[in-house]
């Protein structure tokens, strides 16, 4: 487990720098140092944060692609809370809120803002090459420090579900950022 | 050998008048008993990728993830609707239908129906 917690550390400050939750001078706090309730309460936190960005899609953009892609986002990420909540009332577990909680919170609040000041192609292009990002530095986060590291059985067969959910979302924010290149 | 030959007409001849089916073909054969094809969905993908049906089959999709999905016809000619996790949904296959399909929630995810 310890060697689990070395190898994944370094790998887990990166694509928490990659999320841009991370200045260097809160490094130290290492995502691969938390416990399965304080992951759980990162996972549900980057879950809700998608459908944060997914429901600002919706109401932003005019592009069908973005649209489909947006409520994929919103029915898949509120799918996988639905089983993250119902296996901590199973456990008789709680989350437990973390500096990578809010750290991700920070972020998102910024992106918000961000995307929020923008219109037509300008919101698209940025909400598609975030989602690219984001997902790409969730998922490096949830296979190199978050599995290796959870100790319940279930909430690890969880996370290993819902990575494989990810990386598919990985690809299909790739399809709409090239399909968005390709409309230039 | 004459009997034989005798036999064969005079069935043929029923068949004809509309009282006996014709010999049936393996197609017409198959048509007589329509099946239920499973596909499964799991892990992102569509199992069998490729399955085997005839026209007058019914094809149901059943939901093994924990997200929805759909099997939509590549062209948009058919369409299952959300088939939400541990539910399933059927068509009736007709002749002439568009056999590849895919995932309108997941594009990613492809198959072909092989109708015969």
């Amino acid at each position: 487990m310890k060697t689990h917690r070395k190898a994944g550390a370094l790998i887990a400050i990166a694509a928490a720098f990659a999320l841009g939750v991370v200045t260097p001078a809160l490094s130290a706090e290492n995502p691969a140092d938390l416990n399965d309730l304080q992951i759980a309460h990162v996972a549900y936190t980057a879950d809700n944060i998608d459908i944060r960005y997914a429901h600002l899609a919706l109401a932003k953009s005019k592009n069908p692609a973005i649209h489909e892609f947006a409520r994929t986002m919103i029915r898949d990420h509120e799918a996988v809370n639905v089983q993250a909540l119902a296996l901590l009332k199973k456990l008789g577990a709680q989350p437990q809120d973390n500096f990578l909680s809010r750290q991700l919170l920070a972020g998102a609040d910024k992106l918000v803002a961000e995307m929020s000041a923008l219109d037509g192609t300008a919101f698209d292009r940025r909400y598609a090459e975030n989602e690219l990002a984001y997902h790409k530095a969730v998922n490096n986060l949830v296979a190199n420090a978050f599995i290796p590291n959870i100790e319940n059985a279930e909430v690890k067969s969880l996370f290993r579900a819902g990575l494989k959910i990810f990386r598919v979302h990985e690809g299909h924010a790739e399809m709409m950022v090239r399909g968005l290149k390709q409309d230039r | 050998m004459q009997r034989r030959t005798f036999v064969a007409n005079l069935a043929a001849a029923i068949a004809v008048a509309g009282v006996l089916p014709a010999v049936p073909s393996r197609r017409v054969r198959a048509h007589a008993k329509p099946r239920t094809v499973t596909v499964r969905i799991g892990d992102f993908s569509f199992d069998p990728a490729a399955a085997g049906v005839q026209a007058g089959d019914t094809v149901r999709w059943v939901n093994d993830d924990i997200v929805p999905h759909t099997a939509t016809a590549d062209d948009e000619s058919w369409d299952t609707g959300e088939i939400k996790p541990r539910e399933a949904r059927e068509i009736r296959l007709t002749a002439g239908m568009t056999p590849a399909y895919f995932c309108r929630f997941h594009p990613a995810m492809k198959a072909r129906l092989r109708i015969t």
